[in-house]
């Protein structure tokens, strides 16, 4: 599968011209070794493929791979598109309910008392102790000021 | 009613004007001063350069900063943002497009920051930002290894046609002034030049100490103090150099062509409102009258430039014209 | 010249151990330790929180602050990538290899202690170095041009084979991934490359995001996972504390580490990155047990850690004897100094000593007060680790996202933090080395850029290379680096025949 991607990474820089005329090495060049460097090894790798499960670290084995495994993941991909539009607290706040819920803590009123605690030290801690800008929405922006 | 009930009327009613009262402070609090002088900066004020520290635009905002806090002109802090990276875009898009409208946000304005987005056929022309005022301009010199044989701008060009594209010149991302110069050279003089790029003028200058490359073109703030350490030589200057005397310039070495306005400005974004743009005007307006800028000016060899608010618009569109006309001749731009 | 050292160095300490000075390094490394364990907010990060406050301060005491927050930020740095597979910045990342699989056994103690005695001990001789080598060290780096440097990649990217273990193939297909992603963006010629009409993808893609997306978000699935599995049920107890043995046998780890780490640094443009991995790459060519590193060996912790240190300390040379920024940290304190009207350059040391020397001086305080700071920080640290795995999961998550939200405020970052996380767990679970990835990013970008300058330099004349020494040495320590393994390998396992014959 990785192969693919080689394949349209190959194609890409085929496209590229060096705009420097001294240039003698394009923007091409170092892309086309790549993807043919990959290529082989990728090659080599599909031949030799009796080894596949070579390089597994020990927990790594022993896990199966369940779709519920990827939640927490998922919650964190929903988070990050969000973000910008509901804003850090909320969004930070909705994101720890979830996982803490999911990850084992039984009672939902636990899981949001902790959210809503972890959210707000985190926040003050970040934009007021430390000047880091945390993701706001336009309706927050108002509101905080 | 038991009295019991009357207090607690009363501390209910308490309540109620307090919060109320609150309340108002808090709406006066966000609405802000919108003070009755004209507007002010009411937070503090981000400046930012496309280049790292020690380069050219940098120091020029930074002495800014520094008269600005020295004086009081300003009743806020001001500080110095480097955001470094895709030939400047990544400052650019900053500015003019994260902090749209933001009067909070300034930008230091260079040459290549107006051709850069010209060569990369960029969204962001000189339009997205709203001009200020073009303070000083600033001379490109050619510098050499003070060890190498290249005494004067003669000896370099003929040493380049003896050897055609084996005398380097070492500068930042090419597109850039210093590129520009260079190429504008080597037409005119009939040679071939090969130019090294690298990630800014500073790698540049570090690889003319190592003696990998043979000259870069570079402003004088940037490599006086090698000079001074007798690392470097200057052998050629665009125009005449207070604290250099003895350099040449190009013209009076024989190689008369016209050099760019190597300015140094301010800008910002687009979407302010008028009298915040009119604000910093006044503001960098001021600052010309200070002895502190006329001192920098002088231990910079900088130029004054006096050019603001729609004269500067006005030329700035020329320059870009020019430009491009510049780069379709030497054929950067197809 | 040894007197007028020890003479200037006297000076320096008179100005570092005023006590508003050494009241400046504590809080400059205590703050700098705080902010170093966020990810993604390094010892950059640090620095450019602490410089507005600097400015008000005479110049050797800002510069003090300013070195001690620096570091104690690559400080704490290595303690997320130990405790939580989380790197602080991009020199920390090879300590999350052994330092990390440490913290599973029960061995974060330890894996923190020698973090901290071995940056010291490395600050310190990183420091002793400069002092002593500084002038002459730097006008030999400036022989190191663009040849030099595509030498000295090559040799780096030769280290992949010890981040791989037994699946050279993977290792090598893992590293080309990292190549790939390192060419994305606005090339050295303004050409933009895979950008797909992405502005934010015009500087190409956030170093951190794939960074903490391949190592921690992909811990955090596999964490996740596990507890799901009934797998991570009981608290592993923890030692806080070295012991002397172990000390004694990561000492030479520390020395050869904090060797390569100064030379490394001392480059303009190489950093505390690349000096970890060739560290942690030549411990495990020389060491007799290869096999155990990447499964909590404590030389693995030890040499990257000295490394960047010391790199730290090189980084410093450039600087102050050239005026030239050798990596963004150092840019930062150069911004510093002009800023308080000090300019550095070639005449620093002559115009301004007690800067200088107030600011060696001041390091190696600096280092001693982050021993002394973080050695007992171990045990609060360590305690972390026993903290329900449900609420350190979801808090690492939102770290992660705040400190790649940081770099450049671009959500696309943070999906490609998610993207790179999912694959981090694929080629885990496939038995693909995650490290060379970063090795390829590192490491991509620079050679390419290397090659290409040393092709217009020499206008393709193919022996221009081969006329310079430096690049030779680089290639032959290259081909030695491949080879050596092999050669070693025949001879222990003749060596095994002839045992049991």
């Amino acid at each position: 599968m990785f192969g693919l991607v080689l394949v349209y990474y190959l194609i890409e820089a085929l496209k590229m011209t060096p705009s420097l005329e001294v240039d003698i090495i394009g923007p091409g060049f170092f892309p086309k070794v790549i993807g043919v460097f990959g290529l082989i090894l990728v090659c080599i790798l599909f031949l030799s493929s009796k080894d596949s499960k070579k390089g597994v670290g020990e927990r790594e084995k022993k896990i199966s791979l369940e779709y519920q495994h990827l939640t927490p993941i998922l919650l964190l991909l929903i988070y990050v598109l969000t973000l910008e539009k509901i804003g850090f607290v909320l969004g930070t706040f909705l994101f720890l309910s979830f996982n803490l819920k999911f990850l084992g803590v039984e009672k939902w009123t636990r899981s949001l008392i902790v959210s809503a605690v972890i959210t707000a030290v985190i926040y003050i801690l970040f934009n007021h102790v430390m000047d880091v800008r945390t993701p706001e929405s336009d309706i927050f922006q108002g509101l905080m000021g | 009613m038991t009295i019991k009930r009357k207090e607690n009327i009363m501390r209910k009613n308490n309540a109620k004007v307090l919060l109320v009262c609150l309340t108002a402070v808090l709406f006066i609090c966000w609405m802000g001063p919108s003070s009755a002088f004209g507007w002010e900066p009411s937070k503090p004020v981000e400046i930012v350069s496309h280049s790292s520290a020690g380069t050219g635009g940098d120091i020029f905002i930074r002495t800014l900063s520094d008269i600005w806090a020295k004086n009081k002109f300003i009743p806020v802090r001001t500080s110095v943002q480097n955001i470094t990276g895709a030939r400047g875009d990544k400052a650019r898009r900053y500015i003019a497009v994260k902090n749209k409208g933001n009067p909070h946000y300034l930008f230091s304005y260079v040459p290549s920051q107006l051709n850069t987005p010209i060569l990369d056929k960029s969204d962001i022309s000189h339009r997205s930002f709203v001009p200020l005022s073009l303070m000083a301009v600033q001379t490109p010199i050619l510098v050499v290894h003070n060890e190498s044989p290249y005494k004067s701008l003669s000896d370099l060009i003929e040493a380049a046609r003896k050897k055609p594209k084996q005398i380097t010149q070492g500068g930042g991302s090419y597109g850039n002034i210093a590129s520009l110069v260079g190429k504008m050279l080597m037409d005119h003089a009939g040679v071939t030049i090969s130019y090294v790029p690298y990630k800014g003028g500073g790698e540049a200058t570090v690889a003319l100490l190592g003696k990998h490359i043979d000259f870069i073109i570079e402003n004088v703030q940037e490599v006086r103090e090698h000079v001074k350490a007798g690392n470097f030589r200057i052998i050629a200057a665009t125009d005449k150099l207070q604290s250099f005397p003895a350099v040449r310039t190009f013209k009076e070495q024989g190689y008369d062509f016209k050099t760019i306005t190597q300015f140094l400005g301010l800008v910002a974004p687009q979407g302010i409102p008028a009298e915040a743009a009119a604000y910093y005007i006044k503001l960098l307006e001021r600052t010309r009258g200070t002895t502190e800028w006329k001192s920098y000016l002088e231990r910079n060899d900088l130029a004054e430039f006096s050019v603001a608010g729609d004269a500067m618009a006005k030329f700035l569109d020329d320059e870009e014209l020019f430009y491009l006309r510049l780069n379709k001749e030497i054929g950067l731009l197809k | 010249m040894l007197g007028e050292v020890i003479h200037n160095l006297g000076v320096g300490f008179a100005v570092a151990l005023l006590p508003e000075n050494i009241l400046y390094a504590f809080v400059g490394s205590f703050l700098g330790t705080i902010v170093g364990i966020l990810p993604g907010l390094g010892p950059a990060g640090a620095m450019a929180m602490i410089l507005p406050a600097v400015f008000t301060l005479h110049p050797a005491s800002a510069i003090i602050m300013l070195a001690s927050a620096y570091a104690g930020a690559m400080y704490g740095g290595s303690t997320t990538s130990i405790l939580l597979n989380v790197p602080g910045e991009n020199a920390s990342v090879v300590t999350c290899l052994d330092g990390y699989q440490m913290a599973l056994q029960g061995r974060a103690g330890p894996a923190l202690c020698i973090a901290a005695i071995g940056s010291f001990i490395a600050g310190t001789m990183g420091i002793a170095g400069l002092m002593l080598f500084g002038p002459i060290i730097s006008k030999a780096a400036l022989s190191f041009g663009s040849p030099e440097y595509f030498a000295l990649m090559v040799f780096a990217l030769s280290a992949v084979a010890s981040l791989s273990g037994d699946t050279i193939v993977k290792g090598l297909l893992a590293m080309t991934l990292g190549l790939m992603v390192a060419t994305v963006g606005t090339d050295m010629t303004g050409v933009r490359r895979y950008c797909f009409n992405l502005p934010d993808l015009l500087d190409g893609v956030e170093f951190f995001a794939v960074t903490i997306g391949l190592f921690a978000i992909s811990e955090v699935i596999i964490t996740t996972a596990e507890i799901k599995s009934g797998l991570r049920k009981t608290v592993i107890k923890h030692k806080i504390f070295i012991s002397f043995k172990e000390f004694l046998y990561s000492s030479g780890a520390i020395i050869r580490g904090s060797i390569i780490g100064f030379s490394v640094g001392v480059l303009p443009g190489a950093g505390a990155g690349v000096a970890s991995f060739l560290a942690y790459s030549f411990e495990t060519q020389i060491s007799r047990h290869p096999e155990k590193f990447g499964k909590g060996e404590i030389k693995g912790v030890a040499a990257p850690e000295s490394a960047n240190n010391a790199a730290s300390a090189g980084a410093l040379i450039p600087m102050l004897t050239l005026g030239v920024p050798g990596s963004g940290t150092t840019a930062i304190m150069l911004a510093a100094l002009m800023g308080l009207n000090v300019n550095p350059g070639p005449l620093l040391f002559s115009s301004r000593p007690d800067v200088v020397w107030g600011l060696i001086a001041a390091m190696y305080l600096g280092n001693i007060i982050l021993l002394i700071l973080n050695l007992p920080l171990v045990g609060i640290f360590v305690r972390i680790l026993y903290l329900p795995l449900k609420y350190i999961l979801p808090l690492i998550m939102i770290l992660a996202v705040l400190g790649v939200y940081s770099a450049n405020m671009a959500v696309l970052d943070l999906v490609f933090l998610c993207l790179f996380g999912l694959l981090g767990y694929y080629m885990r679970r496939n038995g693909y080395p995650i490290a060379p990835v970063i090795l390829g990013i590192v490491l991509g970008g620079q050679m390419e850029v290397a090659l290409r300058q040393t092709m217009i330099m020499s206008q393709g004349q193919p022996f221009f290379v081969f006329e310079r020494p430096i690049v030779i040495f680089f290639l032959v320590l290259t081909l030695i680096s491949i080879f050596l393994p092999l050669i070693l390998k025949h001879f222990t396992k003749t060596q095994i025949e002839y045992d049991e014959a």
